[in-house]
């Protein structure tokens, strides 16, 4: 090529510099334009939901509730409208933003770690050891007065969600590393055996289980955000904001990770740190929604993919967006949950899987254009 | 379990249930509830809740989270009080028109607080813990009314919920009627010595079956009608095994009807292996089923499901 | 610039490198070649600091490479390897961009950076395009690319491009036009390490070849002072003759015909 010839070795122009800063800059400006949407349709979405249910409490009125007890305005006996929201509608909707973030990053998160844009946090194992866990709970608390330890019946099946699914999860991580290294191919094969072994342990605990129980156990297992109270919220949001901050701390080092392990270990990145932090930050952020939320899947899967589409893959965009996404999404699913069998529910992973299926075959399809290597 | 094809089968199957689910709980009256509360609060801002209890004289709005609960208020007459029930109330058959809030274990406590009650009647094993809390910090009367579990507890959760409504006077008629009912029930079988021994199997589709041993709320129904439980060494439900069951060598099996449907009826009772073997095998008059709620939620028409299950032992005394 | 004594590295009972021992001097271009098996890759690899070795010592710039943090490291060399599959849809200015992940560059530091390896690379065109959309010889062209942006902060003198066979996957063009860029960057003092297939190729672009047969080092130097048929014979069981061509530096080496 003759430009290479032509190019004087002495001279460098100042015109490629620019325009590569011209074009970073560019892309820098749309995904703060993109995020800045995001944060605004979750508040929007947020909002809405606050409105909708048995009752209906239009959006201003949600927001004079707020303010009024913030303030500390409210008269002494509350009006059933903002009673239902301050009691019941705000923790859920609340509850939902923060584990649809959590299960949103967690999904991108994993996806980056394991290259493969159809990775979703249930393939370490994290969901089925926490449903394991849980069932177990499930099948051994006769009815809802039980205590244990000072714990209610939700409480303990909440309890033994977590264990279940950080259990797992450490299993798995241990059986593949080896000698400080750790394999993501034997992650998703031991994945794959661990994923089987408590879904065994899990079917003999339905078959034992009487009518009672097995309805509790199928209706946990499909998800439900209605054990969100306000004490659940401030756990679910402790642990999910201290992830997403570790998560998002290594958005740029996953950059790298993601174009191959060995090209992020000579570009100076810490690759099995990386690994153990990612493994880590998502396991927890998916354990904590579970345990109180059951099994809502869909969200760790599609929404990263929603976010590259309209981001591209740098993680640092695509992170934060899959935060606010998977927050607007999750609390308006739970918004139909709690609308359309009015005044019964839908369990949520029914709805997320009902939206998530067809909207994953419709982004596949999408990217049936772009020519793989 | 979770595997990606895993996940798609998941979903579909909740697809399946899904349209089961709206089917069953969809109805108009749904409709014609949420609408009315819509306008309700189209009309006032912000309608409030009194704090005290209302006069027993007026009407109530009542919610019932378990079939045993249901079936009582609808039986001391007080039904069109009913605003909303659970998903396992079935009787009587007009509760299929009312709105329902879930599953009593797991019920939507926004949903309950939509229907406006001023009364929510629930039992020990309501839940979640959580949406029971919720209730009660919205003030709208949360009543617990243990599961009956024997002939006492029934006439006292009959007695407990009469009070509730203002209706003692019915109350003590349907306690009465009640009583009657067992009564006839005892006479009979201290008129009868032969005690054929009966064992309850717990069926459900799928491949389900089990076999109810001591300390059951079946086998004290059991012995109430008659019956002899056999010699079990075993407590609560254990998966049924063709040795066990011929072990126990029953005269009669007794299911819910419910049960006994999902499992593919009498034939397929007999076709189980050992089944044939005892004495309840022989044909298909030796599988008997009562309905789920009137046989063991120990409620009103408990006397009731005594007689019949009476009956059905002693088919001698048949007319 | 860099030492290598004695490295020894057996796996799975096989001994890949065997008393390897040799040094490179700044500036210097040098290809790895050898018969198939003869652990070319092992010893680059090695070089890049990814193996831990049974025996000896390996040292860049008067520090030995186990000494090194992982940072330090990147700063000092960069590595261009086979051409991967990426997963995701990452433009060539942000693959770039990764290589200045060791530096912690300001923003503006960051686009000079870029801006300069794209132009030397002739890559310009190709940075708003998804990577996967590429050609194997753009895709090379970008990794090259981003392995400058790796050196360009430090001092050249003193950091060492390594390359695994980097023609492979490409056309008589682009390797020409690859080639040249190689010859643009020694002009510029950057120590250049590349295994190379093709041994004109390697001939070509190097002043110093590195020969490897199992495991062993058969000869270091300067090409010029080589006497490549004989060696080259030896290494691969197969007669084979110089022949030079006017205009061209090192001679070429082609399989002897039967007058000989």
């Amino acid at each position: 090529m003759t430009t290479t010839q032509a190019k004087s070795e002495a001279s460098l122009q100042k015109k490629p510099a620019q325009q590569v800063s011209e074009l970073l800059a560019g892309l820098q400006r749309k995904r703060k334009w993109m995020l800045s949407l995001f944060a605004v349709g979750a508040s929007m979405s947020w909002l809405i939901a606050c409105g909708l249910g048995a009752f209906e409490i239009a959006p201003e009125r949600v927001l004079t509730i707020i303010f009024a007890k913030l303030q500390g305005s409210l008269p002494e006996e509350l009006p059933a409208d903002a009673a239902v929201l301050l009691g019941i509608r705000l923790p859920r909707t609340l509850f939902a933003l923060v584990i649809g973030a959590g299960l949103g990053v967690a999904g991108a998160v994993l996806q980056g770690l394991f290259r493969n844009p159809l990775a979703d946090p249930g393939l370490i194992g994290v969901s089925s050891g926490a449903a394991a866990g849980a069932v177990v709970m499930l099948y051994f608390t006769p009815n809802m007065n039980t205590q244990l330890a000072g714990l209610s019946a939700d409480s303990l099946t909440a309890a033994g969600a977590l264990l279940g699914g950080l259990t797992s999860v450490f299993f798995v991580y241990r059986l593949s590393t080896r000698a400080g290294y750790t394999s993501t191919v034997s992650m998703l094969l031991f994945g794959i055996a661990i994923n089987t072994i408590t879904g065994a342990g899990i079917g003999v605990f339905v078959y034992a289980a009487d009518e009672a129980r097995l309805r509790s156990i199928t209706l946990w297992m499909m998800g439900s955000l209605a054990s969100a109270d306000w004490r659940a919220l401030a756990l679910t949001s402790c642990v999910t904001a201290a992830c997403l901050f570790s998560l998002l701390r290594i958005a740029e080092p996953l950059n790298a990770f993601t174009l191959g392990e060995a090209q992020a270990v000579h570009l100076g990145i810490p690759v099995s740190t990386l690994k153990r932090k990612a493994i880590l930050w998502c396991t927890l952020a998916v354990a904590v929604g579970v345990a109180f939320s059951g099994m809502i899947g869909f969200i760790g899967l599609v929404i990263p993919h929603l976010s590259r589409l309209i981001l591209g893959p740098d993680h640092r965009a695509v992170l934060p967006a899959s935060a606010l996404l998977g927050a607007a999404l999750l609390v308006l699913a739970d918004t139909l949950a709690r609308t359309v069998v009015s005044p019964a529910e839908l369990p949520i992973g029914l709805v997320t899987s009902i939206i998530g299926a067809p909207f994953l075959i419709f982004l596949l399809m999408q990217k049936k254009e772009v020519t793989s290597t | 379990m979770t595997s990606p094809r895993g996940r798609s089968d998941r979903s579909l199957m909740g697809l399946i249930v899904l349209s089961f689910f709206i089917a069953a709980s969809c109805s108009e009256s749904n409709d014609v509830g949420a609408a009315q509360i819509k306008e309700e609060h189209s009309q006032e801002q912000a309608p409030k809740i009194t704090a005290a209890p209302k006069p027993k004289e007026e009407a109530e709005r009542i919610v019932c989270l378990g079939g045993t609960i249901t079936e009582t208020v609808f039986a001391l007459g007080r039904g069109d009080w009913v605003v909303g029930v659970d998903t396992s109330s079935s009787h009587p058959s007009t509760v299929s028109g009312l709105p329902k809030v879930g599953y009593h274990r797991a019920f939507s406590a926004e949903g309950v607080a939509g229907l406006d009650p001023t009364l929510v009647l629930h039992t020990e094993e309501s839940g979640s813990e959580t949406a029971l809390e919720q209730i009660e910090a919205l003030d709208l009367h949360l009543h617990e009314i243990p599961s009956p579990y024997d002939e006492d507890s029934a006439v006292q959760s009959i007695r407990k919920i009469g009070e509730l409504l203002g209706a003692n006077d019915r109350a003590e008629q349907l306690i009465r009627s009640l009583e009657s009912d067992l009564d006839g029930v005892r006479e009979l079988v201290t008129k009868n010595t032969h005690r054929p021994t009966v064992v309850f199997l717990y069926g459900r589709g799928g491949g389900v079956m089990m076999i109810a041993g001591k300390k059951t709320s079946a086998q004290h129904i059991i012995e109430l009608s008659g019956g002899e439980n056999p010699e079990f060494d075993f407590e609560s439900y254990k998966p049924f095994s063709s040795e066990a069951f011929i072990k126990l060598d029953p005269e009669y099996i007794l299911m819910m009807t419910h049960g006994l449907e999902s499992v593919g009826g009498k034939e397929a009772v007999l076709d189980l292996p050992g089944v044939n073997m005892t004495r309840a095998g022989e044909d298909e008059d030796h599988i008997i089923h009562i309905d789920d709620l009137k046989l063991l939620g120990y409620g009103p028409r408990m006397g009731q499901a005594a007689l019949e299950l009476f009956e059905a032992i002693h088919p001698e005394l048949n007319r | 610039m860099i030492s290598a004594k004695n490295l020894n590295l057996k796996l799975g009972g096989k001994q890949i490198l065997d008393e390897v021992s040799f040094t490179i001097s700044r500036g210097q271009t040098t290809s790895i070649i050898g018969p198939n098996g003869a652990g070319k890759s092992t010893l680059i690899r090695a070089l890049a600091g990814d193996l831990k070795l049974d025996r000896g010592e390996l040292s860049l710039d008067g520090v030995r490479i186990s000494a090194l943090s992982l940072r330090a490291l990147a700063k000092k060399r960069a590595v261009v390897m086979q051409d991967t599959a990426v997963p995701f849809s990452f433009i060539a200015a942000e693959v770039i961009g990764l290589g200045t992940a060791p530096w912690g560059l300001s923003e503006a530091e960051s686009s000079d950076t870029l801006g300069n390896v794209a132009w030397l690379t002739d890559v310009e065109h190709l940075l708003q395009q998804d990577i996967r959309t590429l050609s194997g010889g753009e895709r090379q062209r970008v990794q090259i690319a981003r392995a400058l942006a790796q050196l360009w902060p430090g001092d050249r003198s003193r950091q060492v491009l390594l390359l695994d066979e980097p023609l492979s996957a490409l056309d008589i063009g682009q390797q020409q036009r690859l080639l040249k860029l190689f010859e643009m960057l020694h002009k510029r003092g950057l120590t250049i390490i590349s295994v190379m297939h093709d041994m004109n190729a390697a001939l070509q672009s190097s002043d110093h070849i590195l020969l490897l047969k199992e495991g062993q080092l058969l000869a270091a130097g300067a090409t010029k002072d080589l006497n490549l048929a004989e060696l080259l014979s030896r290494a691969f069981e197969t007669p084979l003759e110089e022949h030079r061509r006017a205009g061209l530096e090192a001679p070429l080496i082609l399989p002897a015909t039967s007058e000989l």
